[in-house]
């Protein structure tokens, strides 16, 4: 019964894939063109890694909100610290991404919320850090070779960025699959209580979900940065919103337990298709905007109504004594 | 291996496999274990009886180390447990009663989960063969390993949890109420497997209230009662009258309870017609006379408890005819039951009954809040004496009102969650187990309350697996076995031990299939 | 049978202690109690060793500065007290606010409030439908309306600044008896409707008591779908006031300004003291919490601080109090 459903769902995405496409290439001259496909890639670089991160939260149950303001941060400290090495500024970022999950994942025990609250304040906390390190400017990077190395074309629509992505969606493909660790990510998200009594090792799964999520924010902040030879203390304001919509549009469901990285991948294209074609017809940002805001809404719908509609009975009396606020 | 090779001798174990010593717990005031000790030899199948509250559920909790006695100590194969840390499941291994099974995982990985001896990287394809075999021995051969567990039904998943137990190859494998959701075939099968353990020198403990079970299975059987270890004997040197007297302490006294006067010509306040749940209650009916209190009696998974929690209003799925005072309800949501004039007081008061955290004066109130509110605004002093009166009614100091629920102790804390009841005036009531976790005193307290609202005029009708409680409160009893009534009679009509085995021995009737697992070989039963 | 209970005293503080903390503090909340005397001792030390606090012009600005936020943060509080976490399109409601404010204001400062005011209750009861009904994950659907309300925001302005062309000085500028801002009076009535309907109101205990537990509510028949409408409506309306007073204060309307309300009234309502499961604290703890971090902030300003360290400032003081709060619920009674 949910084989059926999660099939359906996956027939939508491959028919978004292919259809909006289909429907832009129609509207729009030279939609398949190197430089647009490049454009589409080079978007994917940046939410990609992003929502991949968020989405390990999410499956284990958890939801980080603050990987949009790890990865500005990240960017700041790339470009500050980087100056004569960009590899050193690149390792720092992502030490202090993984830190930052550290924290994140430490919390939690302690605290008894939801990771929904804890990670609001080191989001509140890391863009008063982020203003902090700009000092109320905007950062430049000077070695601008690295810019031009991260974004040349790799067989005409790829860049290194976007491989750098793509390779992050591999190895964290294998690592769920393949590690007990990423099965006891599962099940920590699946059914919380039903992990902790037959003995999975939740507390150490959490914490690697949430240095994932901060290590691979924080790369991706700091290539981005690198790739735009800047860094502010408002970059990337608006990727938690369309990270969370690539991430449950590509079949990470909000309760957890469910997802994988190939399904975020496809929600991270739909995006990027959706806002490159929307831009190509010349919608303005704002537009843009609000329909992402629409997508998000129409998305979060189906996770709680139609969810709880099509559950199994054994989903029920799992929801039922998982009753939580959020 | 424990036979009955010697049938007088003492039930000294030869070797012990698990040995655990003078464990005690306390909860604040509460006593949950004292002193208690159980000895375990290889090949042993040992039962644990006893009631709900017992102790077995705390004593299972710390031999899986997920609580930490207050003194004393557990050895297991010669290696003496570090209390209060998760024991090494390859020493012992817990099948709990609450699945612990992840719906969105396979049913491989949830063999899997949490296994010793599993390196990081994971490599399904080297467990594959000896999961499929524990799977087919339980039999659920027709279960693909990758299949998502969410498509399992709950006695698939039951039998998964075994099949878990069993892969982990503990020295001691302790099955909580494994039974419960089981049929007939599947229990035939689950003790063939306990009983290939057995030859194989595993220990089981084997914690049930299915009596019948105990002595069809069994080597050994252990009774706790109020925290305490009370008997240790050899199963075969016992009978169910003297293991259900240990448990509840005395003997079953079957008072004479003179016929009430006939209630035929009066209109029943409650009338159920082929009320069907699910696919778990079928086409019942019964009848319910204005001031009878009717007990409804079943096993786990018989469905009992799922017809007082369909009459509130907490199941979607159900198909029915139900008039309260002659006129038709719908029951499918809270609301309308509660329009209908029905009140529910649920088993569970921490998670469901009360406000821990609220005084008991806004706990009493809270479903009628309506009655003491003009244009939206609470008038305290109709509220206030609202309360008082309904604290009076169960015997709560009016001066505590203003204090937590919290501060309250169990017995206390289920009064609060009766009188929040029981202030809709209802014209019935539905109690979940009505007096669970409560001590003796308020228990009384709580029977002659609900006893004087129906010589009121109040139809009753709880759930219970509480034998005293139901010989003590019960006008009628209904007996529910797979779905369906099997028995409906009066009070006085039923002798406690046909009562006790409806609730834990299973149905009577023999041509139900009961006798089957009783004519295995080797087996030490009750004939 | 069953096991012996005894009646477990849970609470070893005695009635009379309570009742005495309560008026002293207004509370007995540890957590809360200590914030009020925490800000007073602030205020006591800034006033003693802080060089220009408590020059006419800074106390005024630390007036100002409390009101737009504290309103914000008693909307947030009800939807914190209702359990549902936060509410995470305040700010987007109070900058849309602000745009409306500026382009109403010829209509006049009543007429203007009470239209703002209104459609802040629409939005946010739209939002709390969507919630209740749908089932949809709160901060969620709050993150994803946040930004419908911002791009429709954008096409009205179209990304300018709206001059508004009408008196709202009785709000942005106006003084009671030459120094208390009309904009503190307006926060103390609105706190005092909040903390009535929440103290005295059917709805308002119906708010705490599904905050503390959703399941006991829902069986014992309490109205949780209008619970929840109200919460939002409310909170979508206190940003819409706060949205006001900002924009009053100029006669101008920006979708930049009062973009930081959902931080600041989480900020204050987690410092204040309201428990993040529900169900517990008050509407004066929100405001307290708004006073002791707008203190703060206003000390590190007169003290020449940057901005940038404000905010640092700010994030440390929201951890550490989450921190002392989830400390606290450990050493106290362990419930549950």
């Amino acid at each position: 019964m949910d084989q059926s459903q999660r099939l359906l769902n996956l027939a939508i995405r491959l028919a978004l894939l292919v259809g909006m496409p289909v429907i832009f290439g129609l509207s729009v001259n030279h939609y398949f063109s190197q430089a647009n496909l490049y454009a589409i890639f080079q978007a994917f670089a940046f939410l990609g890694i992003i929502a991949l991160g968020l989405s390990v939260t999410m499956v284990a149950g958890e939801f980080d909100l603050s990987v949009a303001a790890i990865s500005t941060v990240a960017g700041l400290i790339t470009v500050k610290f980087g100056g004569d090495s960009a590899m050193f500024g690149i390792l720092y970022a992502v030490i202090f991404g993984v830190v930052v999950g550290v924290a994140n994942a430490a919390l939690l025990p302690w605290l008894g919320v939801s990771s929904l609250v804890t990670t609001v304040g080191s989001m509140m906390f890391l863009t008063g850090v982020g203003y902090w390190l700009a000092g109320g400017r905007v950062l430049s990077y000077g070695n601008l070779d690295v810019s031009d190395f991260l974004d040349q074309s790799v067989a005409g629509i790829f860049s290194p960025r976007s491989l750098i992505t793509i390779a992050c969606f591999v190895v964290v493909s294998l690592f769920l699959r393949f590690t007990t660790l990423g099965r006891d990510i599962y099940a920590s998200g699946g059914h919380r209580k039903a992990a902790i009594q037959s003995g999975a090792r939740v507390g150490k799964a959490l914490t690697v979900g949430f240095v994932i999520s901060g290590g691979l924010s924080a790369l991706g902040g700091g290539l981005l940065s690198l790739s735009l030879a800047t860094a502010s203390a408002t970059m990337g304001s608006n990727i938690l919103l369309q990270a969370a919509s690539a991430a449950i549009v590509g079949g990470v469901a909000l309760g957890g337990g469910i997802g994988s990285p190939l399904g975020v991948a496809m929600g991270v294209l739909i995006l990027t298709i959706l806002n490159n074609g929307l831009g190509l017809l010349n919608a303005t940002s704002t537009q843009i905007l609000l329909v992402n805001g629409l997508l998000l809404l129409i998305v979060v719908l189906l996770d709680g109504r139609l969810g709880a509609v099509l559950a199994s009975p054994l989903e029920r009396y799992v929801r039922r004594k998982n009753a939580t606020p959020a | 291996m424990l036979q009955d090779a010697n049938p007088g001798a003492e039930p000294v174990a030869a070797q012990t496999l698990l040995c655990a010593r003078n464990l005690t717990k306390h909860y604040g005031g509460v006593k949950a274990l004292t002193g208690v000790s159980l000895d375990l030899a290889p090949g042993e199948i040992h039962a644990l009886c006893g009631e709900n509250g017992a102790g077995k559920s705390t004593f299972i909790k710390i031999l899986g180390g997920l609580v930490e006695p207050d003194d004393g100590e557990i050895t297991v194969d010669g290696h003496n447990l570090k209390l209060g840390s998760r024991t090494d499941p390859r020493l012992i291994s817990i099948v709990h009663q609450e699945l612990a099974i992840v719906p969105t995982l396979s049913v491989l990985d949830n063999i899997l989960l949490g296994g010793a001896d599993q390196s990081e990287i994971y490599r399904r394809s080297q467990y594959r063969d000896s999961v499929r075999e524990h799977l087919d021995s339980v039999g659920l051969s027709h279960v693909k390993l990758d299949a998502p567990a969410s498509r399992l039904s709950l006695a698939e998943c039951q039998l998964v949890e075994i099949a878990r137990g069993m892969s982990r190859h503990a020295k001691v494998l302790l099955l909580d109420e494994p039974t419960a959701t089981l049929s007939d075939a599947e229990i035939v099968r689950v003790f063939d497997v306990a009983r290939k353990l057995r030859d194989q020198g595993t220990a089981m403990i084997f914690v049930s209230h299915r009596l019948d079970e105990v002595f069809a299975l069994t080597d050994r059987v252990t009774v706790f009662r109020n925290g305490q270890h009370v008997l240790t004997q050899r199963t075969s040197d016992m009978t169910t009258a003297e293991v259900v007297k240990a448990m509840i302490g005395r003997e079953l006294v079957h008072s004479k309870v003179k016929p009430p006067e006939s209630r035929a010509e009066i209109a029943p306040r409650l009338s159920v017609s082929n009320l069907t749940v699910g696919d778990k209650v079928k086409d019942l009916s019964v009848d319910v006379a204005p001031g009878e209190i009717l007990a409804v009696v079943g096993q786990l998974g018989s469905g009992a408890e799922l017809l007082v929690e369909a009459l509130a209003g907490l199941r979607g799925d159900i198909s029915n005819s139900v008039k309260v005072d002659g006129q038709p309800i719908k029951l499918d949501s809270i609301r309308s039951s509660l329009k209908a004039g029905i009140a529910y007081v649920a088993e569970d008061r921490a998670d469901k009954g009360v406000f821990l955290d609220a005084p008991i004066a806004i706990n009493i109130t809270a479903s009628v809040m309506a009655k003491f509110s003009k244009a939206g605004i609470m008038r305290r002093a109709g509220e206030q004496e609202e309360a008082r009166r309904l604290a009076s009614m169960f015997a709560i100091d009016p001066k505590r009102l203003p204090h937590e629920v919290s501060t309250l102790s169990g017995g206390n804390q289920q009064k609060v969650s009766l009188a929040k009841a029981v202030a809709l005036a209802p014209r019935l009531l539905l109690l979940n187990e009505p007096t669970r976790g409560v001590d003796i005193g308020a228990r009384a307290e709580i029977y002659s309350t609900l006893r004087k609202m129906a010589d009121d005029g109040l139809a009753i009708v709880f759930y219970s697996t509480d034998l005293e409680e139901i010989l003590e409160l019960a006008d009628t009893v209904l007996t529910v076995f797979r779905g369906r009534m099997v028995r409906h009679k009066p009070r006085f009509e039923i002798d406690g031990d046909t009562l006790l085995h409806d609730i834990v021995a299973g149905d009577s009737d023999a041509s139900h299939g009961h006798v089957s697992f009783r004519n295995q070989p080797a087996e030490v039963g009750n004939a | 049978m069953h096991k012996t209970a005894t009646e477990p005293t849970a609470h070893v503080s005695p009635t009379a202690l309570r009742r005495w903390a309560s008026a002293l503090f207004g509370t007995t909340s540890i957590h809360a109690a200590s914030i009020r005397i925490a800000t007073l001792v602030l205020i006591v030390v800034a006033a003693a060793i802080v060089p220009h606090f408590t020059e006419f012009g800074n106390l005024q600005s630390l007036m100002y500065s409390v009101a737009a936020v504290g309103i914000g943060a008693i909307g947030m509080a009800l939807v914190t007290l209702s359990g549902n976490l936060f509410m995470l399109s305040m700010g987007a409601t109070a900058a849309v606010s602000t745009v409306m404010f500026a382009a109403l204001i010829h209509l006049g400062l009543g007429a203007t409030l009470l239209l703002v005011v209104l459609s802040g209750l629409l939005m946010g009861a739209v939002q709390g439908g969507i919630i209740a009904l749908g089932k949809a994950n709160p901060i969620i659907t709050t993150i994803a309306t946040s930004s419908i309300i911002i791009g429709a925001g954008v096409i009205f302005t179209g990304g300018l600044t709206v001059i508004g062309k009408g008196d709202a000085t009785w709000l942005g500028q106006g003084k009671l008896f030459g120094w208390l801002p009309t904009q503190i009076l307006v926060l103390a009535v609105f706190a005092a409707i909040a903390s009535f309907i929440l103290q005295k109101s059917r709805i308002g205990r119906e708010i705490r008591l599904l905050g503390m537990r959703a399941e006991v509510a829902r069986i014992a028949g309490l109205r949780t779908m209008a619970v929840i409408l109200v919460c939002y409506a409310f909170a979508g309306a206190a940003a819409a006031l706060a949205g006001s007073l900002i924009a009053s204060s100029s006669a101008q309307g920006n979708l930049t300004y009062g973009i930081d309300l959902d931080f600041n009234a989480i900020a204050a309502v987690l410092v204040g003291g309201i428990s993040i499961r529900g169900g517990r604290g008050q509407i004066s703890d929100a405001v307290t919490g708004a006073i002791f971090l707008a203190v703060i902030s206003n000390i590190l300003l007169v003290s020449g601080v940057s901005y940038e360290y404000q905010l640092v400032a700010k994030g440390i003081v929201v951890l550490a109090a989450v921190v002392f709060g989830a400390l606290l619920a450990r050493l106290g009674p362990g419930r549950k």
